[in-house]
């Protein structure tokens, strides 16, 4: 529990620190938001293309490029690494297997005692192969790529800056309401959630049960969506009750100028090169 | 005059409960201070929302200005762009207010809705801050203030629109006492330059700094009086119906008496001891 209390603490956090580096100096912080959407998702649209690992390594060197030259600390741009094996290998693990990627073995797994489960035909021997290895790899080298381009997004750009330059490049006024939403609520529902956490805290002598702790986590997040709903609301009647319509409105209005150009140029060059290595 | 608000037999029930308000009719003029009083629950906040238009009368009407308050009234018309500049809800929880990045982004939320220019918003901000004496609070994070600092620039969030009527739920709650009295002062001052001020409250302590006027809801949601505000604190019979204030009965020495009681002044005594008996 004290953990989870902890978690939440560090995600709050967290929410500051991109505040904090968005307002920061640096390549990316400089430009227009409306720029640096439309190259940094571009470019996230080409990493999702591109298939020889060389020219992945290059978007990533790229990526990393551009995250020093915006003042990122290296720390932060490596803790990628820390989720994207997390959440990836779950989804790719199963293609690695010769059952989904035929190849070479390159470690024996199990001998089925069956040859079907169910509808499907199963191998003498389950195994990993080198040809799945070659698939995970590059499949978790282009979601590191991807992350990271997302991360100098989020990172680099106010939120509120970010939304306002979504919504000028078309996307749909709903949409941009919805996350606009959503970024306003995320404090809240996470100084809820650290707070239903710390008043069970103080009332916990020792832990229960796994099956009562479960009860217990199944029940706090009902009460957490609960609260955080009348909160969340109470937020949007405040805004309403200000003149809010939907639209993001800036305080200083954006620019676009010679820097946005040469951004866009540059980038739309090294996308045209990383498509022509593969 | 034209009355800012006028309420006709109002009612109001939340989806798959009872209701909240039950039969209101009142009217608010122009310049008055006037305090919507009963215990929790009682209404007072759902009164509030439906003075705002951010909820709508069920039955009845709610017109602010002249213009009956409803949805289409209040969606992208000229009267909506109005109706939000002249009218600033304080809510009661401050954090529910206070969404945006930084102090100044906060005040300038309701001026950027209303597409002033840039350079009138930046003027209007300073202003504001100073008169509210929270210049240095203008770069800092909401959600870090103090509970009297958020209240200070949730109300600066609100006059920078210079509003001539500021609606206010429970605007002491959770305050200490220095910043309950720096809140007060700024109200009166408000008051005093012409705004017309409708509180929500249950403290009656702050009835004599926040209203000349005071509208009485039952527990059963119901208006049951509409007074000024010294008349409706020396009304115990009707105070004590409305549970603003309790029978309390306590021992002096050997002494048992019982006499009318709110908790939030404290001990007082301000009637004579009714029902005094030797135990």
């Amino acid at each position: 529990m004290r953990r989870a209390v902890g978690g939440f603490a560090r995600l709050l956090e967290e929410t500051l620190v991109n505040e904090r580096s968005a307002e920061a100096p640096g390549l990316l912080q400089s430009l227009d938001a409306r720029a640096k959407a439309l190259g940094l998702v571009g470019l996230i649209v080409i990493a999702t293309l591109l298939q020889r690992p060389v020219a992945l390594g290059l978007a990533y060197v790229l990526s990393l490029l551009l995250g020093f030259a915006s003042r990122l600390p290296a720390r932060r741009l490596a803790r990628v690494w820390l989720t994207v094996p997390l959440f990836s290998a779950a989804i790719i693990a199963p293609a690695t297997l010769n059952v989904i990627t035929p190849g070479p073995a390159l470690l024996v797994l199990w001998h089925p005692a069956h040859h079907h489960l169910g509808p499907w035909a199963l191998p003498p021997a389950v195994t990993i192969t080198t040809s799945g290895l070659v698939v995970a790899g590059r499949f978790l080298l282009r979601v590191g790529v991807c992350v990271t381009l997302a991360l100098l997004l989020a990172a680099t750009t106010r939120p509120d800056r970010l939304l306002r330059g979504l919504r000028a490049l078309g996307v749909p006024r709903v949409f941009v309401l919805l996350l606009g939403m959503m970024e306003r609520y995320l404090s809240v529902f996470l100084r809820s959630a650290q707070e239903i956490h710390l008043a069970r805290l103080s009332r916990t002598a020792r832990l229960g049960s796994t099956r009562r702790e479960q009860a217990w986590v199944a029940a706090g997040m009902g009460s957490l969506l609960r609260r955080t709903q009348a909160l969340g609301q109470a937020v949007f009647h405040a805004m309403l009750s200000r003149g809010y319509t939907g639209e993001a409105r800036l305080l200083d209005p954006p620019r676009w100028g010679a820097q946005e150009w040469s951004f866009l140029a540059g980038v739309t060059c090294l996308a045209a090169a990383l498509v022509r290595i593969g | 005059m034209e009355a800012i608000f006028a309420v006709e037999q109002v009612h109001y029930a939340y989806p798959g409960e009872g209701p909240s308000l039950t039969d209101i009719s009142f009217a608010v003029a122009p310049g008055e201070r006037v305090a919507l009083l009963g215990a929790n629950g009682s209404g007072k906040s759902t009164l509030l929302h439906l003075l705002d238009g951010l909820y709508f009368a069920q039955q009845g009407t709610v017109q602010a200005f002249g213009q009956t308050l409803n949805e289409a009234a209040l969606e992208g018309t000229p009267f909506a762009q109005r109706f939000r500049q002249e009218v600033g809800f304080l809510f009661q929880n401050s954090e529910a207010q206070l969404f945006s990045a930084s102090v100044e982004e906060e005040i300038a939320f309701g001026p950027l809705q209303a597409g002033w220019p840039s350079e009138e918003i930046h003027a209007r901000i300073a202003d504001t801050l100073g008169i509210l004496e929270i210049p240095h609070l203008r770069p800092r994070v909401p959600q870090r203030l103090s509970s009297g600092e958020k209240k200070r620039v949730a109300l600066a969030s609100l006059l920078v629109m210079s509003p001539s009527v500021l609606l206010l739920d429970e605007p002491t709650a959770g305050l200490d006492p220095r910043s309950q009295s720096l809140l007060l002062e700024a109200l009166e001052e408000l008051h005093r330059a012409g705004l017309t001020l409708v509180t929500a409250t249950h403290d009656l302590t702050l009835l004599p700094h926040l209203a000349d006027r005071a509208l009485v809801l039952s527990e059963d949601h119901r208006l049951v009086s509409d007074a000024p505000a010294e008349e409706t604190l020396a009304d115990t019979a009707l105070l004590l119906s409305v549970n603003l204030i309790h029978a309390h009965r306590h021992r002096h020495g050997a002494l048992l008496h019982e006499h009318p009681h709110q908790h939030v002044t404290g001990h007082e005594h301000p009637h004579a001891h009714e029902s005094d008996q030797r135990d």
